[in-house]
């Protein structure tokens, strides 16, 4: 986010001792980075919920270890869904601005 | 993740009451047993619960120390040894030169108390993961209109 920022776009005159924050990381890979992990984990989540469905069925498994999976996948799920809505409308926000 | 630990520890309380139930099935299946592996009659099996974390694993066990995770629960199989019954039944297989025979010390009025607390646990376990689950779902709507 720091490219949104003001201070980057408005040339400060060092001598006047203000120098613009650098940022420490570039911001779109990170993003990128922290994105791509979480869907990974989610994945995850849902094989692992898929195996323990198969181990149950198969009698390895008891019946509430299933549904654990489950709920645990389907909560991340709706979490990851909810990150990206957010970053959605964002992303339509800044598109809707005026030039 | 805390979200998850909750329902860890839900989870570990719902497999702890399952090995409850399944030892007053044991129990009351063998409830009239004289013949076991061992020799003897069969001997009552209870479960002990212990505080156990929730999760396997270095990191959860270092987060429960330091105090970040509470402890789940896990449930032991002992044998209880105690209070074999002795009847007089000369006819019985099983009867020893005297007549006696040792019966299971099962006692059905109290493996059905187990059976009735180890039910209603199993859905206060529920309950506690369902309300967990409805905390994350309700906090998943925060800022929608």
């Amino acid at each position: 986010m720091a490219d949104l920022k003001i201070q980057n776009s408005i040339a400060v005159p060092a001598e006047r001792g203000l120098t613009p924050p650098k940022a420490v990381h570039d911001p779109l890979t990170d993003f990128k980075k922290v994105m791509n992990g979480s869907l990974r984990e989610v994945n995850n989540l849902l094989s692992q919920a898929d195996q323990t469905t198969q181990e149950m069925v198969l009698g390895k498994q008891d019946i509430h270890q299933a549904m654990v999976a489950l709920e645990q996948a389907n909560l991340s799920l709706r979490l990851m869904l909810q990150v990206r809505n957010k970053m959605i409308s964002a992303y339509e926000e800044i598109m809707r601005m005026q030039i | 993740m805390g979200l998850f630990e909750s329902l860890k520890v839900s989870a570990s309380g719902l497999n702890a009451q399952r090995r409850a139930i399944q030892t007053v099935a044991t129990n009351l299946a063998n409830a009239h047993t004289t013949r076991t592996e061992s020799g003897g009659p069969y001997l009552r099996k209870r479960t002990v619960l212990s505080e156990a974390p929730a999760s396997e694993g270095f990191a959860a066990m270092f987060s429960q120390k330091l105090g970040g995770n509470l402890p789940g629960v896990k449930a032991e199989v002992v044998e209880d040894t105690q209070g074999l019954k002795v009847v007089f039944d000369p006819s019985h297989p099983d009867a020893d030169e005297s007549g006696a025979v040792t019966l299971p010390n099962v006692s059905v009025v109290e493996e059905m108390v187990d059976l009735l607390r180890a039910t209603r646990s199993y859905e206060a376990n529920v309950t506690a993961f369902n309300a967990a689950k409805g905390m994350a779902l309700k906090a998943l709507e925060i800022g929608n209109k």
